[in-house]
């Protein structure tokens, strides 16, 4: 089973993460056409490569930020997600 | 197998947990010892309790029925940034020389390799449940405290029981073992 | 005939314990340390099995669980791998796969129709439809494995987790080395072993170089000796999974161990020689004899003829004269090969034909080998020249024409696996960091260059484990170049075929040329049209035969062609330790005790287990609930919904948070009251309902569904972190308890527990209290779900029990009932209200739901609130509507609305409603037909129609008085 590097907990094993979907910008709900708002909640970019993503280790409720290469499979790293969001 | 383990229900000692950005100064406000890092225990009183932190702004905190109400009175006098969590877990304590073969069976994390010296307590899954667990130092061996949502405490136990019962040790007992 | 030898000097057999067993009836005797296997042998049973699909005799081949032939059955135990199964006394073994007993098997006569059945003949018997299923039947009489007893009881194995430095896989001399050199560089080295024993084939070739035993027993206690080494034998490394995550098979449990890094000194497998009857009893593998005569002390026969193309089987030749056992003729495929072990039998007068093949095996009475004849090659591969043959008597023949390096987990762990046409053997590149190959599995021959190169992985697996090198060095030394062990091409062609390449699935070379022929052409086709390596050996010893007949078949090079896929598990598993102990993590309330004591009947709610309802002597299921409604709406009902998720939220900006996760607004909220939620994902769609409390300006309390608590919790614990708003979120869910007691007469029961004034001007309907009840700190909530008055009280986990206790005995005048599931699914149905997930689905948005009434579309901003106004927009689809059922019969939930002809709905729930003495139903139905009056028809069943029309909901007590006051209507 891959490990994963939680920012809080360390390495734990990826039994322990829920996955909770690529970080994605929202556009403005008051200025996007319908066209671009079914847009970014329907479609996904299924495209192999680098991606962030939301993981929370579950038995803490953390939320976290994983770099993942999905082309390779592999975690490139993981972070807080304060570094990107705020 | 002829290791000795003993599981012990230790639900008996009050407990209680807050959290919030002004949770660690008011604990501290309070005299009570804050663990400076994420996911350590201190001692708290000393061999009676402990305070443990659960990520950066989270604390559990378990002590004498007097201390852990003036706590949650305290608590309930909203002081800013500090909010209460009612703790109701169910709490384990499992020892003896067979105790890292039967937690090997129901969790991924290698609780040999732990270093006592840090503190650590350990949020992890065993067999399915979300759980807090504190190395302990029992002499030159280890024994370990687990606490559990209490709605799995029942299932939990009751596999930790057939666990232990089937390395020839004695299932758990309901003693008060602190 | 096999035969077992004076003692050797390694032998793994205690001739002091002497084990009594029988093989299909017949009595037999072996000793302590033997296996199923050699036990047979040493009693000179030669047949032990019959094949899968022809019923041919078939012995032992690798005596190391590389062929499926030894698989047995023992009483309950299905597919016993018996080369690796301990001999234990009274063992009652029968083969498997035979009918009316191994030698006299009725289905032998299926090898005479051989011709009949060509490869792919399965999917070609499926082919029609009209006899497929006459086909299976026979099918599955006629092959498989084992009878598995479905009576067998349960017996419940260890999964367990587990942890080393390093993980050295195979226990012979590049893996005793390894393990020792890295637990000398300071790791701790778990190393397993297949066989009972550590050593692999150390001791081979021996008569050689009687100094390769003793350098085993050095390096086995070294290793006994080394308190950093842990040793499992017995156990195979089942799978390779990702992060060194490798799953070990044990006698009696699975382990699942983390390495930080991998040593994989699996060896390398023999590959059989293919010859026309090159699977009869007395044919074996030349490592699979020499396991035997160093393992077991038992010569494969009296006279022994060796097919050699390597310098191990002259060693195994030289390892046979060197007992005594008379060696009649090497026939040596190659020409002109050095070599001391080849001189060594020059010089021992045995005879070498070099450059000859063994063209047909025969067998005399009772199957078992007489004689082989053999003849030179020819100019091509596969040809011999015929004219020139000599038949040989002999009772055993040794194959040694080839090598495959067992790599399979190598592939698992990532590896690129490449075949080196030079040496004619398989390679791994590419290796994950942290993962070495050593010894012969990395093509390494010679003794003593096995174990330096052990050595030499072991020492950088360490490294790897320590961190002092960067894990991304990594690959192993590639292996000493050394002369290839394996012959381009030992598959010789026989007009009457019968010269197997799988023994699994009685596979003949032209079988593979004929799946070729028929277009299935490349290795994965192949393997998947013919079955070749599909079957419990899963192609250790024909894979890479097989793939040699492609290529000389498709004029390419095996290289070109490819390997396929090797998946776990590397053996198959018993599935009882994939089973483990089943764990079925299962939440219980706090009143789960009370709920017992009344004799509740369960059901599973998420992963909770709740009452479905409380029986009565001698009342039905169905009347039980109806008592149960009736309590409710006549006098006074109690049930346990602490199930329900239950959150807290704190801060300044807990009411803004609530106004962007919920659908309606909270901020405005005054204290002390509540007010339901609907809780839409992005799209709009409904995830959640619940009812949210305020407690104080920066406090609130709200309830989730049963289902959703954790995914709910978790998800507002994601936007949390998203938006950064100064709130914090706390899930007492567990923590927790909590009842609903309602019913006209539930307010004057409960009032004699409380100081809370209860009373419509203090405590008003969606108003919440804090205080105390029957002395517990409880909440309580003013709620209407089942249509009357009704509180929900909420208290910590341990006042739970005496909470239960106190209003049962409150309610006891006015005969309070517990009720279930079921009778508050029937109330809450009567008022209309909807089940999140039961009648709505995962594409009910609140339009369609009719619960626009719970939606504030003038906020600045909710989760779904954008989408909702394009499907606002668009007008719904379907809408949940209110119907009553007008016939007698009743629907099912899921049945279906037909109008015309088509599908314009369907029920979502149905219940018989005594207090309003109709049945109605929700159903999700066609916009345009959700007009009051209107008729419908419902398809259940059995095809018949049930007529049913709209009606408006609720359909009790549409006023709400019930629940807003306690008067009765």
């Amino acid at each position: 089973m891959k490990l994963m590097n939680c920012p809080l907990n360390g390495p734990r094993p990826v039994l322990e993460f829920a996955f909770g979907g690529e970080l994605r910008a929202m556009p403005d709900p008051d200025r996007a056409s319908d066209a671009q708002w079914a847009d970014y909640v329907w479609n996904r970019n299924g495209a192999p490569g680098v991606k962030r993503e939301w993981w929370c280790h579950v038995p803490s409720g953390f939320w976290f930020i994983a770099e993942r290469d999905t082309l390779r499979d592999v975690v490139i790293a993981t972070y807080p997600c304060e570094a990107v969001l705020r | 197998m002829s290791a000795v383990v003993q599981c012990s229900l230790v639900t008996d000692r009050a407990r209680t947990g807050c959290k919030g950005a002004g949770a660690a100064a008011w604990l501290a406000a309070h005299s009570i010892p804050v663990p400076p890092s994420p996911n350590t225990a201190v001692a708290w009183p000393e061999g009676a309790g402990l305070v443990a932190r659960l990520g950066s702004s989270e604390f559990f905190i378990e002590g004498s029925a007097s201390q852990i109400m003036a706590l949650d009175t305290a608590m309930a006098g909203s002081p800013p940034g500090v909010y209460p969590v009612l703790r109701a877990d169910t709490a384990f304590l499992i020892e003896g020389t067979g105790v890292h073969e039967v937690l090997a069976q129901v969790c991924n994390i290698n609780f040999a390799a732990q270093e006592l010296a840090r503190s650590p307590v350990i949020m992890t899954l065993m067999i399915g449940v979300a759980v807090l667990v504190l190395p302990e130092a029992a002499g030159a061996a280890r024994r370990y405290r687990i606490w559990c949502d209490p709605s799995f405490g029942e299932y939990l136990g009751h596999e930790l029981g057939v666990i232990i019962g089937a390395a020839g040790a004695e299932p758990i007992r309901a003693a008060g073992v602190t | 005939m096999m035969r077992r030898l004076p003692p050797m000097a390694d032998e793994w057999i205690d001739r002091s314990r002497p084990l009594a067993f029988r093989f299909e009836a017949a009595a037999y005797q072996g000793f302590g340390g033997d296996t199923i296997s050699s036990a047979l042998a040493a009693a000179g049973v030669m047949t032990v099995g019959r094949s899968f699909k022809y019923h041919r005799r078939r012995g032992l081949l690798s005596a190391a669980n590389h062929d499926s032939n030894a698989i047995f059955q023992i009483g309950r135990r299905p597919t016993v791998r018996g080369d690796v199964t301990p001999l234990e006394p009274g063992l009652e073994v029968t083969a498997v796969n035979t009918f009316g007993g191994l030698e006299r098997d009725k289905a032998q006569l299926i090898d005479r129709l051989a011709p009949f059945l060509p490869v792919g003949f399965y999917y070609k018997a499926f082919h029609g439809k009209r006899l497929a299923a006459r086909w299976e039947r026979l099918f599955r009489r006629l092959t498989g494995l084992g009878r598995v007893d479905l009576a067998a009881p349960r017996e419940p194995t260890p999964k367990r987790y587990a942890f080393c430095h390093v993980l050295v896989i195979g226990g012979g001399p590049s893996g005793l080395s390894a393990a020792l050199a890295a637990a000398a560089a300071g790791a701790r080295v778990l190393l397993v072993e297949e066989s009972a024993q550590l050593g692999g084939s150390g001791l081979h070739g021996s008569a050689l170089d009687p100094a390769r035993a003793a350098t085993i027993r050095t390096l086995v206690a070294r290793v006994a000796a080394d308190k950093r080494i842990d040793v499992l034998c017995s156990t195979y490394a089942a799978g390779y999974y990702d992060d060194h995550w490798v799953a070990l098979a044990e006698p009696h449990r699975l382990s699942k161990v983390r390495a930080r890094a991998v040593v994989l000194a699996s060896g390398a497998i023999e590959q059989p020689t293919v010859f026309r009857n090159n699977d009869l009893p007395g044919i074996l593998l030349a490592s699979g004899a020499q396991r035997l005569l160093y393992r077991y002390a038992i010569a494969p026969g009296s006279r022994v003829c060796v097919v050699a193309a390597n310098d191990q089987a002259c060693e195994a030749a030289l390892d046979l004269l060197a007992q005594g056992v008379e060696v009649c003729a090497v026939i040596d495929l190659r020409r002109g090969a050095a070599g001391e072990a080849l001189a060594r039998l020059r010089g021992a007068k045995v005879v070498i034909l070099e450059g000859w093949a063994p063209y047909e095996a025969h067998a005399g009475a009772g199957g078992a080998l007489t004689a082989i004849t053999v003849a030179p090659l020819g100019a091509s591969p596969g040809a011999v020249v015929t004219a020139q043959a000599r038949r040989l008597q002999c009772d055993a023949v040794l194959l040694g024409t080839g090598w495959a390096p067992a790599l399979q987990l190598a592939a698992q762990a990532g590896a690129r696996i490449v075949f080196d046409e030079s040496l004619q053997r398989h390679r791994a590149t590419e290796l994950p960091p942290g993962l070495f190959v050593a010894g012969r599995a990395a093509g390494v021959g010679d003794f003593v260059a096995r174990v330096a190169h052990g050595s030499q992985a072991g020492v950088q697996a360490a490294a790897v484990a320590a961190g002092t090198v960067a894990a991304g060095v990594s690959g192993g030394a590639p292996g000493d170049v050394v002369p290839s062990s394996s012959h381009p091409f030992a598959i010789i062609d026989h007009p009457g075929g019968k010269n197997f390449v799988d023994f699994d699935e009685d596979l003949q070379v032209r079988d593979l040329e004929n799946a070729a022929q028929e277009g299935f052409d490349s290795v994965e086709l192949m393997k998947r049209y013919s079955t070749v390596g599909m079957g419990p050996s899963q192609g250790k010893h024909s894979n890479v035969n097989a793939v040699r007949v492609l290529a000389r078949k498709r004029g390419l090079s095996v290289g070109e062609l490819g390997l396929t896929t090797a998946r776990p598990m590397y053996h198959p598993v018993p599935l009882k330790l994939l089973a483990g102990r089943s764990f079925n993590a299962e939440r219980k309330t706090p009143l789960d005790s009370r709920h017992t004591a009344l004799g509740a009947v369960w059901m599973p709610a998420a992963n909770w287990r709740r009452p479905e309802y409380y029986p009565r002597p001698g009342v039905t299921r169905e009347q039980c609930i109806r008592e149960e409604v009736r309590a409710v709406r006549e006098r006074i009902g109690l049930i346990d919904v602490g199930t329900l998720g239950k959150i807290e939220i704190y801060g300044p900006e807990a009411g803004a948070f609530l106004d962007r996760v919920y659908a309606g607004r909270y901020s405005d909220l005054k204290v002390g009251m509540t007010r339901y939620g609907l809780m839409l994902d992005e799209s709009a769609t409904i995830i959640d309902d619940g009812v949210i409390a305020r407690l104080g300006e920066q406090r609130y309390y709200f309830t989730t569904t049963t289902s959703g608590s954790a995914t709910v919790f978790r998800e507002l614990l994601r936007w949390n972190a998203l938006w950064g708003l100064q709130c914090a979120l706390v899930n007492v869910t567990g923590h927790r308890a909590a009842v609903n007691i309602a019913g006209p007469k539930s307010r004057a029961a409960l009032q004699t527990l409380t100081n809370i004034d209860l009373s419509d001007a203090a405590f008003p309907y969606l108003a919440v209290r804090e205080g105390q009840v029957a002395g517990v700190a409880a909440r309580l909530m003013r709620v209407g779900f089942v249509g009357e008055i009704g509180y929900e009280v909420h208290v910590p986990w341990a006042g739970a029990a005496r909470l239960w206790d106190a209003l049962i005995e409150a309610g006891r005048r006015d005969e309070l009932r517990a009720f279930g599931v079921e009778a508050q699914r029937v109330l809450r149905l009567e008022k209309g209200h909807l089940i999140v997930s039961q009648d709505t689905d995962g594409l009910s948005n609140p339009v369609e739901a009719s619960s626009m009434w719970a939606v504030k579309m003038q906020k600045p901003y909710f989760v779904g609130q954008r989408s909702l106004r394009i499907l606002q927009a668009r007008g719904p689809r379907q809408l949940l509507t209110g119907l009553e059922i007008l016939d007698g019969r009743l629907p099912r939930e899921s049945h279906l609305i037909i109008e015309a002809g088509e599908i314009a709905g369907r029920l979502t729930s149905v219940a018989r409603s005594a207090a309003l003495g109709r049945n109605v139903a929700l159903a999700m139905l066609r916009p345009d037909l959700a007009t009051v009056g209107r008729e419908l028809s419902i398809r259940v069943d059995d095809g018949a129609m049930v007529r049913a029309k709209v009606v408006p909901t609720p359909f009790y007590d549409p006023a709400g008085e019930r629940q807003k006051s306690g008067v009765a209507a």
